[in-house]
């Protein structure tokens, strides 16, 4: 099989989208015509998937092109049509009776299908304007209803952000244009597979992989630029769960990408586990204090992404990229079930769950650590241990809290799920690692992986602390900082203000000016 | 001049705290979400005029109580409104009758609105910032989810824990761009009453206009005020005084103050003279302001009128079509709740034989219970919001695999939900959630309600202050609840208990639409426990020395309308015909409620439809499971006999009553204080929730973000909290499901007995005397009359 067919075969799926789009967009539509093209859509959607795979196994090797074709994009490209298929089919009766639903569809697959082109582009400008056009596409859902002034401000808060995050693309593309005199990036990513490892970059080359760094940042929200993602929820709840699992996780796509690069390059490393790793232990704990469900989502979003970038940095790529799928299914279904939650709330008061007390607070640490320990000892692992403390805190915090609940062969059953569990995360990650090519991976006690166990340890602490000593002075003092969210978002949020002001309109101007609309017209 | 006034205020007088104590007192309280019951958001000024009310509410907060001119002049056109209706309603109110300056009485434009310092600050704001009103609104609302959070059980410390969050945050001197913000807060009193004192001395309010100024403030942030007038109703239920909700105004009022004193420390005092000179207009003018607005609402309230005198027009003629009483002795017995939606359900039974009788009662059935499910902590009413529990019910064995299924799910989501293990949790079984998203988009099953899925038993254990029930204490409670049913002859061979509840997915607001008399709960808890009481060998022999003969082989069966699909589960056995007749009936209503869904599933059979049905009850994208008690209208309290067959569109409450066998009106005063107000409650929540959806309904559900998974909900990012039925519940995106008309309340009783119970209760006189409710006396001789002001008049 020819493999510039199969790879320029899976331009089907952003041209069933647009398709969409253009079809499902219209005004004029019944419900029921809309239903239908829905189907086909979803239909078309799913049949173009199976074709593009089998097609991309048939050919074997990697294709190239304006678009191409490689393990990894394919993952990503079967999470969108996923994602793609569950989305239209939850909108078609949640969104149904709003005025503007065409509006919506025509955006929303729009977003879909831009997604869709940067996942399968081998070309960087290509890449460039489909990064654009999601952002564009996505501002016109966050502005779904245009009469809600914090849905505008925080719209056009996004709108700045991202228009930063596009000059730092651009600029990075552009230097790596100037370097390899090529905009396409299967040339550019075998050129670094190439090299020695440890291979010294031209400033250029420095230069790009920071700004690509840049760019995740802010794409995936992280702290401080986070602000936008906390309130967009002021946007219909599948426009958020779009967001939540297709469209931040670009940032993360990018960089596994572009991953032969980053691995030459420490100091964007650096910037991104820095950022990332503070982003997550702060967002994880303010996540605590939240009071309404879809913003503690969106919080746990922050911390989430910053935990992809972390795996990024420490070149566990496979691990970022199963992150990346797992999260994004986990978050869809959080947000579109978020009507639920009444329902947790009845469970949570039938089987109530006990305090952590400060001896199972030690006991999980130090199991958590043992565990660790164990690791390097009894196997010839070699990688991060800071991946490991995390997986393994969390375990212990399993097993201890099911042994104290005396939940019926407690001990057994738990062993056992911890053990199921470890299975799903070697599996999963080795299942990802044939995607990924092969690339140095940050080593046991190296100083990033020094930096992460604190930032574990840290996490564990605070999260103890604020769960076992709620009335110590510094408890109080910790909490109310994380209620505020470190006054991260304030400056933004009057930066935006200045930039691109929202015209706040005090409500009971605006009941009237709507009654005197209504006279004029009556007149 | 700041500490010269605090050093000379010590604490408020005793007219301020009580023009305080008024302005809160005027809150009414608002159920969380898992006990989510209707209320009338007006319910604590019924001692006022309905239209002065509207006034207040429009002056104060700019909110409507009434639908739009707009709307007004289109019901004319669509005929929900007639030409001689309008002149009827407008010579009632005592305005001219010509329609076309009828017409010109709603398109005056509105008085103003009455601000408060924040709004008045933000008219000269910079629109480079963000507003004071919004954002304190905001910080409050956000600070009071948190603060519960913490402290349930001290909800005194609101304030006082405010307070301190205050002055320790930088947050909102930073988002707002003002400096030195934090300090004043510094300078604010610990204790809330000299708060109020120093509000009132330095913003120069006599005890009136401090009323008037507290209420204003509590109703910009009327969610949180509602949520905690829910917890002083709870706490008074017990017996006990709160100060919750002065609390709540002591934080917004500290604010406001906050804001005078910022602009008044700015070094160009334009704006703070503007402040000023407008603050001083518009105190002196707050009761002109209010009677402008009565004058302004005046029509609107003719309007309105008129559209309820159309309805009572033909509800009247309705009511004298004489119905067919059912002659025959029954065999089967149905009782439903005397929600609107058992009405279509009853007379589509009814139709199926002349043998079936019907009765309507309130669906907890007089039981005064909570359920606590048997080796639990949980304790859920199952009653009206108006009583506490008197009687704590529990099924007689757990279900230990249900219980120990419950404590894994929990284990499990606790440690899901944790900040630390979070991630592991997504990289581990992240993945699983795939299948989830597929199994609830294309293969839904039935979710049931977590507490009602343990409650499926036949045997239950009845505790009264914690010691069981003896039997005399149970045969006078059943004895109670037949003789309120008018059930204490002629039993049928079978006796259908039915309560009834809605089935939805993905809704936070799904007990809302179950029944209102149980708390907000599916009534199967009562009617399973009231059946095993009187199916009980003992309680029957103690019920014959009382007089009330049940033959042996009358069975009561428990059971349950769905009334999302219409369908009835019975929970024991009843025979094939009864089958029959329940299926044939749950398709003729289903038939019948099509109407007012989409046009779609007009064209399907019957087959089809009863799946379609079954299919949008389980589905979790749809927003409108069903229509709830929309268009609600009527309460008749009247036997059976008269009103069966009648066409009531399932408008109409629906309770037996007959005078005869009440001859002291004991029942009587029973219904009209009790159900005759939660129908009334339920009747305003859906008026109001039209009215205007952004004060008094909890808007957009598409953006709707649950508020400690319980108390309430936000529309979107935050902002206050919200109360009421969301805009999805009344509209169907092309137009209102529920027509705003006031209850109009029809009693089969001698006038006599109704004016004792007027003389005798004020809540009843007030809702009468005050244009709440509709009042009809529906005589033997099938003639009408309407209670007016101490007199009755007869309706032609």
């Amino acid at each position: 099989m020819n493999p510039f067919f199969s790879a320029h075969l899976s331009i089907l799926i952003p041209l069933v989208l647009a398709t969409g789009a253009w079809l499902a967009g219209n005004a004029n539509l019944t419900d029921n015509k809309r239903r239908l093209i829905l189907r086909a859509i979803s239909l078309s959607i799913v049949f173009s998937m199976i074709l593009v795979t089998s097609f991309f196994f048939l050919s074997y090797k990697e294709a190239v092109g304006m678009l191409a074709l490689n393990p990894i994009n394919l993952t990503v490209l079967g999470l969108i049509s996923f994602m793609a298929v569950i989305l239209i089919k939850f909108s078609e009766r949640y969104i149904r009776s709003e005025t503007q639903s065409h509006q919506f569809w025509r955006w929303l697959l729009l977003s879909l299908t831009s997604v869709s082109v940067v996942v399968l582009s081998n070309n960087l400008l290509l890449m460039w304007l489909g990064w654009v056009s999601i952002s564009l596409c996505f501002h016109r859902l966050l502005l779904f209803y245009p009469d809600r002034p914090r849905a505008v401000l925080a719209a056009h808060k996004k709108f700045i952000l991202a228009r930063v995050a596009e000059t730092c693309l651009l600029a990075a593309f552009l230097l790596l244009y100037y370097q390899h005199g090529t905009l396409q990036l299967s040339a550019i990513l075998d050129y670094y597979l190439s090299v020695a490892p440890g291979h010294e970059l031209s400033f250029a080359e420095k230069a790009a992989a920071f700004l690509l760094v840049q760019t995740a940042l802010i794409k995936c929200a992280q702290l401080p630029l986070h602000g936008w993602l906390i309130q967009v929820v002021e946007a219909p709840t599948p426009i958020s769960a779009l967001l939540h699992a297709g469209i931040i996780n670009l940032g993360g796509f990018l960089l596994i990408s572009f991953a032969p690069l980053m691995a030459l390059a420490p100091v964007a490393q650096w910037t991104l586990i820095v950022v990332a790793g503070l982003s997550t232990l702060i967002s994880a704990l303010v996540m605590m204090t939240r009071i309404s469900l879809k913003v503690r989502l969106a919080w746990s979003t922050c911390a989430q992404m910053g935990l992809m970038l972390i795996e990024c940095a420490l070149g566990l790529y496979e691990l970022a990229l199963l992150h990346l799928l797992t999260h994004s299914l986990y978050k869809a279904y959080a947000f579109l079930s978020t009507g639920e939650a009444v329902q947790d709330y009845s469970l949570k008061q039938l089987a109530p769950q006990k305090k952590v007390t400060f001896k199972t607070a030690v006991i999980c640490l130090s199991l958590g650590i043992a565990a660790t320990v164990s690791i390097p000892l009894f196997t010839a692992y070699q990688g991060p241990l800071s991946v490991w403390l995390l997986v393994n805190a969390a375990l212990a915090l399993y097993l201890v809290s099911a042994v104290r609940h005396g939940l019926s062969l407690a001990c057994l059953s738990a062993v056992f799920i911890a053990t199921a569990l470890v299975g799903f995360y070697l599996g999963g990650k080795a299942l990802l690692d044939h995607l990924i090519p092969e690339l140095p991976v940050t080593g046991m006690f190296a100083a990033m992986d020094i930096w992460l166990i604190a930032l574990v340890l840290a996490l564990f602490i605070l999260t103890v602390q604020i769960r076992v000593f709620p009335q110590a002075t510094q408890t109080q003092t910790l909490y109310r900082w994380l209620f505020s969210g470190l006054y991260l978002d304030e400056m933004m949020t009057r930066l935006t203000l200045q930039l691109w002001p929202v015209v706040l309109r005090p409500k009971i101007q605006q009941n009237k000016t709507e009654q005197q609309s209504t006279e004029e017209s009556w007149v | 001049m700041i500490e010269a006034n605090a050093e000379t205020i010590n604490k408020a007088s005793t007219e301020q705290l009580s023009a305080i104590r008024n302005a809160c007192a005027l809150i009414a309280p608002n159920w969380p979400l898992d006990r989510f019951i209707a209320v009338n958001a007006l319910w604590e000024s019924r001692h006022h005029p309905i239209e002065l009310v509207s006034a207040r509410y429009a002056a104060l907060a700019g909110v409507k109580t009434t639908l739009s001119a707009a709307e007004l002049l289109a019901s004319l056109e669509k005929g929900t409104i007639t030409e001689s209706s309008l002149i009827a309603a407008a010579q009632a109110y005592k305005v001219t009758t010509d329609i076309e300056a009828l017409k010109t009485g709603l398109k005056q434009s509105s008085p103003d609105v009455w601000l408060s310092i924040a709004e008045i600050a933000d008219l000269s704001r910079d629109h480079h910032k963000m507003r004071w009103q919004d954002e304190t609104i905001h910080q409050i609302s956000q600070f009071c989810g948190e603060f519960i959070n913490q402290h349930p059980d001290n909800l005194e410390m609101l304030y006082s824990r405010w307070l301190d969050f205050t002055t320790h945050d930088y947050g909102m001197s930073l988002l707002m761009g003002e400096k030195h913000l934090r300090e004043a807060f510094v300078d604010l009193p610990s204790d809330f009453e000299t708060l109020f004192a120093e509000v009132a001395s330095e913003l120069d309010l006599g005890p009136y206009e401090l009323e008037i100024y507290a209420h204003k403030l509590l109703l910009s942030i009327n969610g949180w005020a509602s949520y905690f007038s829910w917890q002083r109703w709870e706490k008074q239920l017990q017996g006990q005084s709160s100060q919750y909700v002065e609390s709540l105004l002591a934080i917004r009022m500290a604010w406001d103050l906050i804001v005078w004193r910022q602009l008044k420390k700015k070094v160009t005092k334009t704006d703070f003279q503007t402040l000023q000179t407008r603050w001083s207009q518009q105190k002196f003018q707050v009761n002109e302001l209010i009677d402008a607005h009565i004058e302004h609402l005046r029509y609107f309230w003719v309007w309105t009128h008129a559209a309820e005198l159309e309805y009572q027009k033909q509800l009247n003629q309705t009511l004298k079509n004489a119905a067919q009483p059912c002659a025959e002795t029954p065999v089967l017995q149905a009782a439903f709740c005397i929600d609107v939606r058992s009405e279509r359900f009853r007379r589509a039974l009814e139709n199926q034989s002349p043998a079936i009788q019907t009765i309507g009662f309130a669906g907890f059935y007089g039981l005064p219970i909570s359920y606590q499910p048997a080796d639990t902590q949980t304790v859920r009413p199952q009653l009206p919001g108006l009583v506490a529990p008197a009687i704590r019910v529990s099924e007689k064995k757990a279900s230990q695999d249900k219980l120990h299924h419950l404590h894994t799910l929990s284990h499990w989501k606790n440690w899901g939900n944790s900040s630390v293990s979070a991630f592991t949790m997504v990289e581990t079984v992240g993945w699983t959630y795939a299948f989830k998203l597929l199994k609830d988009n294309f293969f839904r099953k039935k979710k049931e309600n977590l507490i009602d899925s343990l409650s499926h038993h036949h045997d239950w254990t009845l505790l009264s202050e914690n010691k069981p029930l003896s039997l005399e204490e149970k045969t006078s409670l059943v004895s109670g609840v037949l003789t309120g049913m008018g059930l204490t002859q002629r039993f049928a061979p079978t006796v259908l208990l039915l309560g009834h509840g809605s089935e939805s997915r993905n809704n936070l607001h799904a007990s809302g639409l179950d029944c209102g008399a149980c708390g907000g709960q599916t009534g199967e808890v009562n009617v399973r426990v009231l059946a095993s009481l009187l199916n009980d060998e003992a309680i029957r022999q103690k019920l014959s020395e009382q007089g009330i003969n049940i033959p042996d082989q009358t069975r009561f069966v428990a059971g349950l309308h769905n009334t999302t699909t219409d369908e009835i589960s019975c929970f024991s056995e009843v025979s094939k015909e009864i089958e029959t007749w329940l299926k044939q009936a749950a398709q003729a209503t289903r038939r019948e409620r099509v109407a007012t869904m989409e046009p779609g599933l007009q064209q399907l059979d019957d087959n089809k439809l009863e799946k379609a049905l079954s299919d949008r009850a389980r589905d979790w994208s749809e927003v409108r499971p069903e229509w709830g008690l929309a268009n609600n209208a009527a309460f008749i309290v009247a036997p059976r006999d008269r009103t069966r067959t009648l066409p009531l569109d399932g408008r109409a409450f629906l309770h037996d009553y007959d005078w005869h066998q009440d001859p002291d009106g004991v029942l009587l005063e029973q219904i009209m204080t009790a159900p005759m107000i939660v129908t009334h409650w339920i009747n305003m929540q859906y008026n109001l929730s039209v009215a205007d959806n952004d004060f008094f309904g909890s808007g957009n559900k598409l953006l709707h973000n649950v508020v400690n998974q319980h108390i309430g909900v936000f529309e979107g990012n935050g902002g206050d909290l919200r109360i009421g039925l969301s805009y999805q519940s009344i509209h169907d995106g092309n137009e209102w499901r529920h027509q705003p008309l006031r209850l109009n309340v029809y009693i089969a009783a001698p006038k006599s007995a109704i004016e004792k119970v007027i003389a005798a209760h004020e809540t009843v006189r007030q809702l009468v005397d005050n244009n709440w409710l509709f009042l009809f006396c529906w005589n033997d001789n099938n003639e009408i009359e309407r209670y007016q002001s101490d007199h009755w008049e007869l309706v032609k």
